[in-house]
């Protein structure tokens, strides 16, 4: 399928200091690619340059095949973007400026106002002045200023900032919908993890300026780490019975006995008949997923495996 | 040229809308009330008794008749218009960054330079539209005074010298666009107007106002006495200083990075 975002070797450099460096990444028709990095990793400034906002101190950029620059404006002809904290023309009305955005990208049809309002729900709020929005609704605005003209790429940096949790579910929903029923191709920066885990379909994860890495949501599952984790009345005698059955075993700081072992992970349920079998049943039994959060920090080495529990099934209290 | 048409449309709904655009055209309204008060006082000597300072002050005007009149209209707007006409383009340029809205005129399906040719267009529009306010203002204060000496060589003769003066201080507002991006907001232009005011007043004094492009409508609103004269040299430096605004601001707009 056609890369319809494509960097090849982004870099901006201040004063010898590589806010981003070699930025290489791509995103194809339809997909939903969700750029994770934490404050001043890189993101704000790879997407300003993905905007020709700032020029790159080398590499280029292209969408939708035309390479991105300060003068290449037909490039925008389909491209709708938020950048940071979105910010309108605080004594103008909510419609106000989307009519401003209708004027600006030359869009016939007064319509599309209502309709994109009506979606991003602030048909109520059409005759409020911005400045008097809540942070939420000034966020939807922003997002309603991105997709009035149906762009078929969306550049979006946090958009889920601000929101309330059912505002959050709305703007994934619409997001999704976009990308698999319209095929926008949609370039989200975050730091909501969970966020991006739930919507993207490709994440990319930029760290001090640095792609480090770059998987597709299947992948991402397999390389989250799985792991089961009990509890015995005799740890020790637990632990030498399961290693006597082949199971690599180790302890915790817990006490808890800890193993990746791949079966084991599959079939708690086998592990526990067997230590009930050895008259040491389980007094806990429980398989705890690695989450995006987790695997982010692992992946930019901070972190180690000291991650936080999922919401894996428990099979025993 | 439609897609112009549009930018200078949103640029016109923008600063429209805004409070201290409208507070600033108002303000301006002080310059023929004040000008009509002195002639007032001119007029009515017993009343400039009376006011004892106020009078003496009056008597700077000069006389109270129409040529005087248009002479302290056309002064006002030579060093008041350096203010008043820096404020609008101080708020048209620098809100953008203030309200940190210029992001969302960046990456748009037109050039760039689009956008700061609309403000140049608005900015001129509001100096236009405050000058003419400014001038039927005055000279309804003028009609209600009474003042002595109406001619159509006279009316003439004043709307040429406010009009050159006025154009003359539109084109000193490029430079100060040029501020707004640079200090991205509007505190820096101002502080460069402010500060434009003060040099001029001061290099005028010491006789080279005529090389100071900030001095010069004054100059040629006959502030000094000397004449309602425009030398050769005065229009280049203030063409020059004008095109170095306007062309550093659209490659601003152009090349600049806009983090």
């Amino acid at each position: 399928m056609k890369d319809i975002i494509y960097t090849e070797n982004l870099t901006k450099s201040y004063k010898g200091f590589h806010a981003v460096d070699h930025v290489s990444l791509r995103v194809k028709k339809g997909e939903i690619y969700g750029f994770l990095g934490l404050n001043g990793a890189g993101k704000t400034t790879t997407i300003r340059m993905m905007l020709g906002m700032i020029r790159p101190t080398s590499g280029t950029c292209y969408i939708n095949g035309q390479q991105v620059s300060a003068g290449n404006h037909h490039v925008w002809e389909q491209v709708g973007y938020m950048v940071e904290t979105p910010y309108a023309y605080p004594e103008l009305t909510v419609k106000e400026n989307l009519d401003i955005t209708m004027h600006l990208r030359q869009l016939e049809g007064r319509w599309k106002v209502a309709r994109i309002m009506e979606r991003l729900k602030l048909t109520p709020y059409e005759h409020k002045k911005a400045k008097h929005l809540s942070m939420g609704n000034a966020q939807r605005l922003g997002i309603a200023k991105a997709l009035l003209h149906e762009p078929g790429v969306l550049l979006l940096d946090e958009p889920a900032n601000g929101l309330d949790p059912a505002g959050i579910v709305e703007i994934r929903e619409l997001l999704q919908e976009l990308a698999y029923e319209k095929g926008t191709t949609i370039f989200i920066s975050s730091h909501i993890l969970g966020e991006i885990s739930k919507i993207a379909t490709k994440i990319g994860i930029i760290h001090e300026g640095r792609l480090i890495r770059e998987l597709r949501k299947e992948e991402l599952q397999q390389q989250q780490i799985v792991r089961l984790l009990l509890k015995t009345r005799d740890s020790y005698a637990a632990a030498k019975v399961l290693r006597n059955d082949g199971y690599t075993i180790q302890r915790d700081e817990d006490g808890r006995l800890v193993t990746q072992d791949g079966y084991a992970v599959k079939n708690p349920d086998q592990l526990a008949k067997r230590l009930v079998e050895a008259d040491l049943p389980p007094t806990m039994l429980f398989v705890e997923e690695e989450d995006l959060e987790s695997f982010f920090l692992r992946m930019i080495g901070e972190k180690g495996e000291d991650f936080h529990a999922s919401t894996a099934p428990n099979y025993m209290g | 040229m439609h897609q112009l048409r549009q930018i200078i449309w949103v640029e016109w709904v923008k600063s429209r809308k805004s409070k201290v655009v409208w507070i600033t055209f108002f303000a301006f309204t002080m310059l023929p009330l004040m000008g009509g008060f002195f002639m007032f006082v001119l007029k009515h000597p017993e009343f400039a008794e009376q006011a004892g300072l106020l009078g003496a002050k009056a008597q700077l005007a000069g006389s109270a008749d129409w040529p005087s009149y248009f002479m302290m209209l056309s002064q006002g707007i030579g060093i008041g218009g350096l203010f008043i006409f820096g404020f609008f383009t101080s708020w048209i340029f620098g809100r953008e960054y203030t309200d940190r809205t210029v992001k969302d005129l960046l990456a748009l399906p037109f050039p760039r330079t689009y956008v700061a040719i609309a403000k140049f267009i608005i900015v001129l529009l509001w100096s236009v539209l405050v000058t003419l306010w400014v001038a039927c203002i005055g000279f309804l204060i003028g009609w209600m005074i009474g003042l002595p000496e109406w001619s159509t060589e006279v009316l003439q003769h004043g709307l040429f010298v406010l009009s050159i003066t006025s154009v003359l201080t539109i084109l000193l507002s490029t430079p100060v666009a040029l501020f707004a991006c640079l200090g991205r907001g509007y505190l820096a232009p101002l502080g460069f107007v402010i500060i434009t005011m003060i040099l001029s007043q001061i290099i005028a004094a010491i006789g080279y106002g005529s090389y100071f492009p900030w001095a010069i409508p004054a100059l040629f609103s006959n502030v000094n006495g000397g004449g309602n004269i425009l030398e050769v040299a005065s229009v280049i430096v203030l063409l020059l200083t004008s095109s170095i605004g306007f062309i550093g601001t659209l490659g601003y707009w152009r090349y600049a990075d806009q983090n």
